[in-house]
C-alpha cells in the first residue's frame, strides 16, 4: 500500500504534476492581484470623483450666495453680523479666484453675487429695504465677512 | 491515453470560459456601481439648495410683525405700496420673486401674484410651484391670515 503510494507520487512528480500546480496557484494570484488592481484604480476613481464634485465652486457659491441672503434678509438698522467665509476663501483660492470679488453686493438692486472661480457667478436677491456695508478680514483666526446695516435704513 | 487527453483538454477549456465569464461580471459589476454613484452623486450635489421655503417664512413674518404693530394700517394696505414701504421690503424684488396675499375675516385685502398655487398639494415638492408660507393671527379681534410664496431661484451669470 505505502509503495504504491510511493510509486504514484514518484510518477505525479516526474510527469508534472507539481509544477501544474504551481502554475495554477501563480495564475490564481496573478488573477486575485488583477482584481485587487482594477478594485483599487476603480475606489480611488470613485472617491476622486465624489471629491471634486462636493468641491466644486458651484455649489459652495449657491450655498453662500442663499447663507448671506438669509442674513441680510434679518438685518436691523445698526445691526453688524460676523459670518465664517473660510470655506469660499478656500475654494477661490483653488480656482485662482481675486480675493477682492468673491461676494458683490448690488444694494441698487438688492442683490449678491459669489464668484468662487474665474466665468460665472451665482446671484440672489433679497427682499429686505436695508443699505449696509461689508467688510473681509483674514486670518482672524478664520476668513470673516462682517456685514454692517446702515442706521436708518435704505433711505435713512 | 488520448481520450484523456482530450479529455482534460475539453476541461480545461472550459474552466477558461467560466474564468472569462467571471471577469465579465466583474467588469459589470463595477461599470453598474460606478454609473450608480455617479448618478446619485449628480442628483444630490448637481440640484440646487431649496431656499424659498425659509425666504417665505421670513416675509411672512416680516408682513406679520409689521401688520400687528401697526405700522401698516390695514385700510390703506392697498394704496401706494404702502405695505412695501412700511414694511421694508423692496417692491421690485418681492413682485419679481414672490406672491403675497393678505386676508382679513377670509376676505383678500392685500394681493400680489397668484396665491392659488399655493394651496396645490401637488406644488409642494415640485421646483416649478413657489414655496409657500402661511401665519394667522387676531388683531382687534379680526382674523388677519398672510400667504407668501418664493419663487425665486440662483441666477449663473458671467
Amino acid at each position: 500500500m505505502l509503495r504504491r503510494a510511493r510509486e504514484r507520487l514518484f510518477w505525479a512528480l516526474n510527469n508534472g504534476v507539481k509544477m501544474n500546480k504551481r502554475g495554477a496557484s501563480n495564475e490564481q494570484i496573478a488573477g486575485t492581484a488583477v482584481y485587487l488592481i482594477i478594485l483599487s484604480l476603480f475606489t480611488i476613481g470613485m472617491l476622486l470623483f465624489v471629491y471634486q464634485l462636493s468641491n466644486r465652486a458651484a455649489l459652495w457659491e449657491d450655498y453662500y450666495a442663499k447663507e448671506i441672503v438669509k442674513i441680510v434678509n434679518a438685518l436691523k438698522p445698526g445691526d453688524e453680523f460676523t459670518f465664517d467665509v473660510h470655506k469660499a476663501t478656500e475654494v477661490a483660492k483653488k480656482n485662482r479666484q481675486s480675493m477682492d470679488n468673491i461676494f458683490i453686493f448690488d444694494n441698487a438692486k438688492n442683490e449678491i453675487c459669489v464668484k468662487l472661480s474665474p466665468g460665472k457667478k451665482s446671484c440672489y436677491s433679497y427682499f429686505n429695504e436695508i443699505e449696509f456695508s461689508t467688510e473681509m478680514k483674514f486670518g482672524v483666526p478664520g476668513n470673516v465677512l462682517i456685514i454692517k446695516a446702515k442706521e436708518g435704513g435704505k433711505n435713512g | 491515453m488520448g481520450k484523456m487527453l482530450m479529455g482534460r483538454g475539453v476541461i480545461g477549456r472550459r474552466g477558461a470560459i467560466g474564468k472569462e465569464t467571471m471577469g465579465f461580471g466583474y467588469i459589470l459589476l463595477l461599470m453598474i456601481v460606478g454609473v450608480g454613484l455617479v448618478a446619485g452623486a449628480g442628483i444630490y450635489f448637481g440640484k440646487e439648495i431649496d431656499f424659498r421655503k425659509i425666504e417665505a417664512a421670513e416675509i411672512t413674518g416680516r408682513i406679520m410683525q409689521c401688520i400687528s404693530d401697526g405700522e401698516v394700517a390695514l385700510e390703506k394696505i392697498n394704496a401706494e405700496d404702502e405695505l412695501y414701504k412700511k414694511c421694508g421690503i423692496d417692491k421690485k424684488v418681492a413682485e419679481n420673486y414672490f406672491v403675497i396675499q393678505v386676508k382679513k375675516e377670509g376676505k383678500i385685502i392685500f394681493k400680489w401674484g397668484d396665491a392659488v398655487s399655493c394651496e396645490f398639494e401637488g406644488g409642494k415638492g415640485n421646483e416649478f410651484f413657489p414655496q409657500c408660507s402661511r401665519a394667522s393671527f387676531r388683531k382687534g379681534g379680526e382674523i388677519i391670515e398672510i400667504v407668501s410664496g418664493s419663487k425665486q431661484s440662483l441666477r449663473r451669470g458671467l
